[in-house]
Protein backbone atom coordinates (compact mmCIF):
# COMPACT_ATOMS: atom_id res chain seq x y z
CA UNK A 1 0.00 0.00 0.00
CA UNK A 2 1.22 3.45 -1.03
CA UNK A 3 2.16 5.90 1.97
CA UNK A 4 0.22 9.29 2.45
CA UNK A 5 3.32 11.45 1.45
CA UNK A 6 3.66 9.60 -1.77
CA UNK A 7 -0.31 9.64 -2.79
CA UNK A 8 -0.25 12.81 -2.38
CA UNK A 9 2.79 14.19 -4.37
CA UNK A 10 1.29 14.98 -7.16
CA UNK A 11 -1.43 17.36 -5.45
CA UNK A 12 1.83 19.11 -3.30
CA UNK A 13 4.07 19.36 -6.45
CA UNK A 14 1.35 21.60 -8.25
CA UNK A 15 2.46 24.75 -8.10
CA UNK A 16 0.78 27.35 -5.63
CA UNK A 17 -0.34 23.97 -3.59
CA UNK A 18 0.97 25.12 0.43
CA UNK A 19 0.16 22.11 2.32
CA UNK A 20 -2.53 18.77 2.61
CA UNK A 21 -4.23 18.22 5.50
CA UNK A 22 -6.38 14.73 5.66
CA UNK A 23 -8.94 15.06 8.85
CA UNK A 24 -11.38 12.17 10.12
CA UNK A 25 -14.97 12.64 10.24
CA UNK A 26 -14.49 13.72 13.81
CA UNK A 27 -12.09 16.06 13.57
CA UNK A 28 -8.94 14.67 13.92
CA UNK A 29 -5.95 15.02 11.88
CA UNK A 30 -4.92 11.92 9.85
CA UNK A 31 -2.21 13.11 7.88
CA UNK A 32 -0.44 17.14 6.87
CA UNK A 33 1.77 17.79 4.85
CA UNK A 34 3.21 21.87 4.22
CA UNK A 35 5.75 23.00 1.63
CA UNK A 36 6.38 25.34 3.72
CA UNK A 37 6.65 25.74 7.50
CA UNK A 38 3.19 27.09 9.39
CA UNK A 39 3.59 29.23 12.50
CA UNK A 40 1.30 27.30 14.56
CA UNK A 41 0.54 23.58 14.35
CA UNK A 42 -2.72 22.84 13.41
CA UNK A 43 -3.30 20.32 15.87
CA UNK A 44 -3.05 23.28 18.73
CA UNK A 45 -6.77 24.46 16.98
CA UNK A 46 -9.90 22.07 17.65
CA UNK A 47 -11.08 21.60 14.50
CA UNK A 48 -14.48 19.38 14.95
CA UNK A 49 -16.59 22.54 14.71
CA UNK A 50 -15.46 23.32 11.41
CA UNK A 51 -15.22 19.41 10.01
CA UNK A 52 -19.30 19.49 11.23
CA UNK A 53 -19.91 22.47 9.39
CA UNK A 54 -18.92 20.44 5.97
CA UNK A 55 -21.28 17.37 6.76
CA UNK A 56 -23.67 16.96 4.03
CA UNK A 57 -21.04 18.70 1.30
CA UNK A 58 -19.07 16.69 -1.20
CA UNK A 59 -16.88 19.17 -2.31
CA UNK A 60 -16.16 22.64 -1.25
CA UNK A 61 -13.87 25.69 -2.39
CA UNK A 62 -13.46 28.23 -0.06
CA UNK A 63 -11.81 31.47 -1.37
CA UNK A 64 -10.56 34.37 1.05
CA UNK A 65 -8.55 37.38 0.26
CA UNK A 66 -5.14 35.58 0.21
CA UNK A 67 -5.95 32.08 -0.39
CA UNK A 68 -8.12 29.44 -1.27
CA UNK A 69 -8.76 25.72 0.32
CA UNK A 70 -10.46 23.09 -1.18
CA UNK A 71 -12.02 20.66 0.57
CA UNK A 72 -13.11 16.96 -0.83
CA UNK A 73 -15.00 14.50 1.30
CA UNK A 74 -13.28 10.98 0.81
CA UNK A 75 -14.60 7.83 2.70
CA UNK A 76 -12.04 7.95 5.78
CA UNK A 77 -12.40 11.67 6.01
CA UNK A 78 -12.01 15.25 4.47
CA UNK A 79 -8.96 15.99 2.25
CA UNK A 80 -8.21 19.68 2.12
CA UNK A 81 -5.87 21.32 0.04
CA UNK A 82 -4.16 24.71 0.70
CA UNK A 83 -3.24 27.25 -1.99
CA UNK A 84 -3.13 30.44 -3.22
CA UNK A 85 -4.94 32.45 -5.55
CA UNK A 86 -3.95 31.48 -8.79
CA UNK A 87 -3.74 27.94 -8.56
CA UNK A 88 -5.47 25.95 -11.45
CA UNK A 89 -8.10 24.43 -9.23
CA UNK A 90 -9.07 21.90 -12.25
CA UNK A 91 -5.95 20.16 -11.94
CA UNK A 92 -6.27 20.15 -8.61
CA UNK A 93 -9.75 18.76 -8.50
CA UNK A 94 -8.46 16.31 -11.34
CA UNK A 95 -5.69 14.73 -8.99
CA UNK A 96 -8.10 14.82 -5.96
CA UNK A 97 -10.25 12.52 -8.19
CA UNK A 98 -6.92 10.07 -8.56
CA UNK A 99 -5.94 9.92 -5.04
CA UNK A 100 -9.88 9.47 -3.83
CA UNK A 101 -9.83 5.44 -4.76
CA UNK A 102 -6.54 5.19 -3.41
CA UNK A 103 -8.11 6.67 0.12
CA UNK A 104 -10.80 4.55 -0.09
CA UNK A 105 -8.29 0.94 -0.41
CA UNK A 106 -6.23 2.36 2.30
CA UNK A 107 -9.36 2.20 4.53
CA UNK A 108 -10.27 -1.05 3.73
CA UNK A 109 -6.67 -2.52 4.33
CA UNK A 110 -6.73 -0.60 7.62
CA UNK A 111 -10.11 -3.19 7.52
CA UNK A 112 -8.50 -6.01 6.77
CA UNK A 113 -5.42 -5.14 9.02
CA UNK A 114 -7.55 -5.09 12.15
CA UNK A 115 -9.35 -8.54 10.86
CA UNK A 116 -6.05 -10.27 10.52
CA UNK A 117 -5.05 -9.09 14.47
CA UNK A 118 -8.41 -9.91 15.67
CA UNK A 119 -7.62 -13.40 13.84
CA UNK A 120 -4.10 -13.51 15.55
CA UNK A 121 -5.44 -12.42 18.99
CA UNK A 122 -8.07 -15.55 18.76
CA UNK B 1 -50.45 25.90 3.13
CA UNK B 2 -53.08 23.85 2.14
CA UNK B 3 -53.87 25.76 -0.97
CA UNK B 4 -49.78 25.58 -1.84
CA UNK B 5 -50.83 21.51 -1.60
CA UNK B 6 -54.04 22.18 -3.40
CA UNK B 7 -52.84 23.81 -6.19
CA UNK B 8 -49.17 21.68 -6.65
CA UNK B 9 -46.68 24.79 -6.21
CA UNK B 10 -43.20 24.70 -5.93
CA UNK B 11 -41.85 27.39 -3.63
CA UNK B 12 -40.02 28.20 -0.78
CA UNK B 13 -41.60 29.88 2.16
CA UNK B 14 -39.16 32.00 5.06
CA UNK B 15 -41.04 32.45 7.81
CA UNK B 16 -40.01 34.15 11.45
CA UNK B 17 -42.29 34.19 14.45
CA UNK B 18 -43.03 37.39 15.53
CA UNK B 19 -42.84 37.02 19.25
CA UNK B 20 -39.11 34.96 19.68
CA UNK B 21 -38.16 35.88 16.22
CA UNK B 22 -37.07 32.26 14.95
CA UNK B 23 -36.96 31.85 12.06
CA UNK B 24 -37.25 29.05 9.90
CA UNK B 25 -38.23 27.11 6.09
CA UNK B 26 -40.32 25.28 4.36
CA UNK B 27 -39.75 23.63 0.95
CA UNK B 28 -42.66 22.18 -1.05
CA UNK B 29 -42.03 20.94 -4.29
CA UNK B 30 -45.24 20.76 -6.52
CA UNK B 31 -47.32 21.34 -3.48
CA UNK B 32 -45.76 17.97 -1.27
CA UNK B 33 -43.32 19.58 1.46
CA UNK B 34 -39.88 18.04 0.96
CA UNK B 35 -38.35 19.58 4.40
CA UNK B 36 -38.57 22.09 6.84
CA UNK B 37 -35.58 23.69 8.97
CA UNK B 38 -34.89 25.74 12.23
CA UNK B 39 -32.01 26.22 13.67
CA UNK B 40 -30.31 22.48 14.56
CA UNK B 41 -33.97 21.08 13.43
CA UNK B 42 -34.79 19.48 9.67
CA UNK B 43 -37.82 17.83 8.40
CA UNK B 44 -40.94 16.56 10.51
CA UNK B 45 -39.70 18.01 13.81
CA UNK B 46 -38.98 21.37 12.52
CA UNK B 47 -42.68 20.78 10.54
CA UNK B 48 -43.86 20.68 13.95
CA UNK B 49 -42.15 23.49 15.35
CA UNK B 50 -43.01 25.72 12.37
CA UNK B 51 -46.72 25.03 12.29
CA UNK B 52 -47.21 25.43 16.28
CA UNK B 53 -46.27 29.87 15.50
CA UNK B 54 -48.81 31.58 16.05
CA UNK B 55 -48.00 35.27 14.61
CA UNK B 56 -45.61 34.80 11.57
CA UNK B 57 -43.86 37.57 8.78
CA UNK B 58 -43.45 35.21 6.00
CA UNK B 59 -42.38 35.54 2.51
CA UNK B 60 -42.57 33.07 -0.59
CA UNK B 61 -40.50 32.37 -3.08
CA UNK B 62 -40.45 30.54 -6.38
CA UNK B 63 -38.70 27.47 -6.98
CA UNK B 64 -37.55 24.72 -4.23
CA UNK B 65 -33.55 23.84 -4.52
CA UNK B 66 -34.20 20.82 -2.71
CA UNK B 67 -35.41 17.92 -4.41
CA UNK B 68 -34.84 15.33 -1.47
CA UNK B 69 -37.65 14.16 0.74
CA UNK B 70 -37.04 14.23 4.47
CA UNK B 71 -41.11 14.40 5.40
CA UNK B 72 -43.01 11.39 4.79
CA UNK B 73 -45.89 12.80 5.86
CA UNK B 74 -49.12 14.67 4.07
CA UNK B 75 -49.32 18.37 5.51
CA UNK B 76 -52.59 18.45 7.31
CA UNK B 77 -51.00 15.18 9.82
CA UNK B 78 -48.37 17.53 10.24
CA UNK B 79 -50.65 20.74 11.46
CA UNK B 80 -53.12 18.79 13.00
CA UNK B 81 -50.07 16.95 15.14
CA UNK B 82 -48.28 20.61 15.37
CA UNK B 83 -51.70 21.93 16.57
CA UNK B 84 -52.37 19.11 19.19
CA UNK B 85 -48.61 19.77 20.70
CA UNK B 86 -49.48 23.09 21.21
CA UNK B 87 -52.41 22.45 23.20
CA UNK B 88 -51.05 20.32 25.54
CA UNK B 89 -47.98 22.69 26.03
CA UNK B 90 -50.39 25.67 26.71
CA UNK B 91 -53.97 24.30 27.82
CA UNK B 92 -55.83 27.86 28.78
CA UNK B 93 -54.72 31.37 27.30
CA UNK B 94 -55.04 31.25 23.63
CA UNK B 95 -53.71 34.22 21.97
CA UNK B 96 -56.13 36.13 19.66
CA UNK B 97 -55.42 35.37 15.67
CA UNK B 98 -53.01 36.57 14.26
CA UNK B 99 -52.56 38.39 11.16
CA UNK B 100 -49.97 37.42 9.30
CA UNK B 101 -48.09 39.81 6.68
CA UNK B 102 -47.49 38.28 3.13
CA UNK B 103 -45.31 39.52 1.36
CA UNK B 104 -46.01 39.15 -2.57
CA UNK B 105 -45.02 35.65 -4.51
CA UNK B 106 -41.58 36.19 -5.92
CA UNK B 107 -40.27 38.88 -3.62
CA UNK B 108 -38.05 41.12 -5.03
CA UNK B 109 -34.69 41.05 -3.61
CA UNK B 110 -32.36 43.55 -2.64
CA UNK B 111 -30.72 45.96 -5.07
CA UNK B 112 -27.20 44.67 -4.10
CA UNK B 113 -28.39 41.16 -5.17
CA UNK B 114 -30.08 42.16 -8.59
CA UNK B 115 -26.69 44.13 -9.45
CA UNK B 116 -24.78 40.90 -8.52
CA UNK B 117 -26.57 38.73 -10.72
CA UNK B 118 -26.91 41.41 -13.54
CA UNK B 119 -22.95 40.91 -13.32
CA UNK B 120 -23.11 37.63 -13.25
CA UNK B 121 -25.11 37.62 -16.48
CA UNK B 122 -23.39 40.57 -18.33
CA UNK B 123 -19.53 38.65 -17.82
CA UNK B 124 -20.73 34.81 -18.33
CA UNK B 125 -23.67 34.90 -20.33
CA UNK B 126 -26.85 32.95 -20.08
CA UNK B 127 -24.61 29.67 -19.49
CA UNK B 128 -23.82 31.11 -16.39
CA UNK B 129 -26.12 28.52 -14.54
CA UNK B 130 -27.75 30.61 -11.87
CA UNK B 131 -30.64 29.83 -10.78
CA UNK B 132 -31.33 31.49 -7.33
CA UNK B 133 -30.31 34.20 -5.74
CA UNK B 134 -31.81 34.95 -2.03
CA UNK B 135 -30.22 35.72 1.32
CA UNK B 136 -30.64 33.29 4.48
CA UNK B 137 -29.03 33.55 7.94
CA UNK B 138 -29.32 29.53 8.28
CA UNK B 139 -26.31 29.58 6.40
CA UNK B 140 -24.25 32.36 8.77
CA UNK B 141 -22.82 29.81 11.67
CA UNK B 142 -21.74 27.57 8.86
CA UNK B 143 -19.34 30.25 7.11
CA UNK B 144 -18.38 31.81 10.25
CA UNK B 145 -17.28 27.93 10.85
CA UNK B 146 -15.58 27.66 7.62
CA UNK B 147 -14.02 31.57 7.48
CA UNK B 148 -12.04 29.90 10.83
CA UNK B 149 -9.77 27.86 8.42
CA UNK B 150 -8.71 30.74 6.32
CA UNK B 151 -8.18 32.56 9.56
CA UNK B 152 -5.55 30.00 10.93
CA UNK B 153 -3.97 29.52 7.70
CA UNK B 154 -3.21 33.52 7.77
CA UNK B 155 -5.60 33.48 4.22
CA UNK B 156 -7.56 36.40 5.34
CA UNK B 157 -11.51 36.99 5.40
CA UNK B 158 -13.49 34.00 3.49
CA UNK B 159 -14.72 35.88 -0.04
CA UNK B 160 -17.34 33.09 -0.55
CA UNK B 161 -17.53 29.26 -0.49
CA UNK B 162 -18.75 27.16 -3.38
CA UNK B 163 -20.49 24.18 -1.79
CA UNK B 164 -21.42 20.43 -4.12
CA UNK B 165 -23.25 18.85 -1.63
CA UNK B 166 -24.56 16.32 -4.74
CA UNK B 167 -27.68 17.87 -4.63
CA UNK B 168 -30.41 18.87 -7.79
CA UNK B 169 -28.10 22.17 -7.51
CA UNK B 170 -24.85 23.75 -6.02
CA UNK B 171 -24.53 26.39 -3.81
CA UNK B 172 -22.29 29.91 -3.75
CA UNK B 173 -22.34 31.32 -0.35
CA UNK B 174 -21.07 35.11 -0.38
CA UNK B 175 -20.69 36.60 3.83
CA UNK B 176 -22.48 39.24 5.25
CA UNK B 177 -25.10 40.19 7.68
CA UNK B 178 -26.90 37.41 6.64
CA UNK B 179 -25.36 35.02 4.15
CA UNK B 180 -26.32 35.39 0.39
CA UNK B 181 -26.78 32.29 -1.37
CA UNK B 182 -26.62 31.43 -5.17
CA UNK B 183 -27.90 28.38 -6.28
CA UNK B 184 -26.29 27.39 -9.22
CA UNK B 185 -26.45 24.21 -11.82
CA UNK B 186 -24.07 21.80 -11.12
CA UNK B 187 -22.66 22.16 -14.71
CA UNK B 188 -21.91 25.61 -14.27
CA UNK B 189 -18.67 26.85 -15.05
CA UNK B 190 -17.62 27.45 -11.47
CA UNK B 191 -14.40 28.85 -11.57
CA UNK B 192 -15.66 31.90 -14.00
CA UNK B 193 -18.27 32.29 -11.62
CA UNK B 194 -15.89 31.95 -8.40
CA UNK B 195 -13.70 34.89 -10.31
CA UNK B 196 -16.32 37.10 -11.24
CA UNK B 197 -18.16 36.78 -8.09
CA UNK B 198 -15.27 37.61 -5.96
CA UNK B 199 -14.01 40.47 -8.06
Amino acid sequence: MMNMSDLFYDILNTKGVKGILLFSFSGDIIFKEFISPVDEKPENLDWRFFIKSLEGMRETDLVFEKGRIYIRRSEIGYLVVLMALFVPTAMVRLNCDIVLPALRQQKSGKKLGRLLKIGKQK
Amino acid sequence: MQLIELEQKTCTIRLEEKASGKKGILFFNEGQLLDARVNNMQGEAAAHEIFSWDAVNLSIQDGCALRENKIMSDLQPLILEAMRRKDEDEPEDIPESVIEQIEPVGEVPADRLIRLKQRIQEQIGQQCGLEDLYQDDLWDRRMAQLSKAGEFFHFGKIMLAYIDSGDRCDYILIPGQKTTVITVDPKCPRDKLIRVISQ
